[in-house]
């Protein structure tokens, strides 16, 4: 039988690449199987079992919300998303983002002084050091 | 005596300034090799992702919020810095390259990544938006995700008018570069790439099927866009950042030995003449006896 090849990525790293005779991927619009010389198509895949067959070996694959291209080489590029995740959470953590921003834009005015008294402190002592020093060694 | 005790200590100290920068760059360039096989890990996806936009920009004429200018909002930077010190002149760079910005963009707010750009941005008296700290040595996909929704949204929302990201661009080892880029609105940095390879492959167009439509895929597939470049931003800062520290070490441990090594010639030099005035004091002595 005709095989193409089929890649499957995330945003991470490569996770198959593989020469298949054929593949069924979910897709938004219901589950498809893929055959060698299909047409161009580009869809969304949902989350579910992707399973490709290689001769008498059939695997199964878990993928994730994404997208698929069948390139008009025939080529099957499957683009999963390795962040799915982490989507709820995120908002909330650009939140706590904004937050601290604006604790450290009330904070600073005073870090300032206090950067600024450290500085002229450290210099002094410095200063003081230097003088100790030129008055022991003399390289 | 005590003269030489003190170059004693000193060449001492030189010597564990030298161990220690030498066990800080063999860190920093293992963490640099990480994080360029993880850019390199990365590629396949960003190349399938620009393939795909490509081709749904010339099957249909995309409108997009994200893709088409407004003028309501602030500018915003997102700054890329590290979050520890001790990488030579990387900071200061960025830094250099912000003050510009303010000059250009005074009302502009920025979104800080790291601690060192958090204290820049004060320093420079801009106002923090948001700021994102403490991120993992290892750059995963989930740092970006909050960053760039946070972005989204305010673009959407018409609270920013465009957002622009400085990073580091890691040239190689030995050079790094601050950059600027665009990131929204979109079309600015992205029509030039697909006009390029419109010309190329205009006859399949018509035969490419979308499910269910261009449109709606294009809705999705944008903030994905989005977030992969600025996952490979993260990337090059990253490996940016290491390449830096690892440079600065290496000149801080050759900096060290050099030391070491005048303060040893030093020391040599101050235990013979003792040793010859000793000498000199014996036989005068004895010259003196007989």
């Amino acid at each position: 039988m005709k095989t193409f090849p089929l890649h499957i990525v995330s945003q991470e790293r490569k996770l198959v690449s593989v020469e298949v005779e054929s593949v069924s991927i979910p897709t938004s619009e219901g589950e498809i199987t893929i055959l060698a010389d299909h047409i161009p198509l580009f869809t969304k895949v949902k989350t579910g079992e992707l399973v490709y067959r290689q001769g008498s070996e059939i695997v199964s694959v878990v993928v994730s919300n994404g997208f698929m291209n069948v390139s008009p080489e025939g080529e099957v590029k499957v683009m999963v998303d390795s962040g799915v995740l982490d989507r709820n959470i995120s908002l909330e953590k650009a939140q706590t983002a904004i937050k601290a921003a604006q604790e450290t834009m009330e904070k600073t005015q005073d870090q300032r002084e206090l950067m600024m008294a450290e500085a002229s402190l450290r210099q002094a002592m410095m200063e003081v050091k230097v003088a100790q020093k030129t008055k022991k060694t003399k390289i | 005596m005590s003269n030489e005790q003190q170059i004693k200590r000193r060449i001492s100290t030189a010597q564990n300034i030298a161990q220690i920068t030498k066990a800080m760059e063999m860190v920093a360039a293992s963490k640099m090799k990480k994080a360029q096989d993880q850019a390199l890990a990365a590629r396949d996806y960003s190349q399938a992702l620009n393939e795909s936009i490509a081709t749904l920009f010339r099957a249909s004429k995309p409108s997009h919020p994200l893709l088409s200018n407004h003028e309501l909002g602030l500018p915003i930077m997102l700054v890329i810095s590290t979050d520890k010190g001790l990488c030579g002149a990387l900071n200061a760079n960025l830094a250099r390259e912000l003050l510009i910005w303010k000059k250009q963009h005074s009302d502009g707010e920025v979104i800080c990544v790291g601690k060192k750009a958090v204290l820049l941005t004060r320093k420079l008296e801009l106002t923090v938006h948001a700021q994102f700290t403490d991120l993992s040595e290892y750059v995963s996909f989930q740092d970006v995700i909050p960053v760039i929704e946070l972005i989204i949204k305010g673009f959407l929302e018409q609270q920013f008018c465009s957002v622009e990201v400085l990073y580091t661009d890691f040239i190689n080892t030995l050079s790094q570069k601050p950059k600027l880029e665009t990131i929204l609105p979109i079309s600015k940095n992205f029509e030039l790439e697909t006009e390029k390879e419109i010309k190329t492959e205009v006859v399949q167009l018509k035969e490419y099927l979308f499910e269910p439509s261009p449109q709606a895929i294009l809705d999705q597939l944008l903030p994905f866009y989005l977030e992969n470049m600025l996952f490979h931003i993260f990337l090059e800062a990253k490996a940016s950042e290491h390449s830096a520290r690892m440079v600065a070490m290496k000149n801080a441990s050759e900096n060290a030995k050099d030391l070491m090594g005048e303060l040893r010639l030093i020391y040599n030099k101050s235990r013979q003449q003792n040793v010859t005035s000793e000498l000199l004091d014996i036989i005068s002595a004895t010259m003196a006896l007989n």
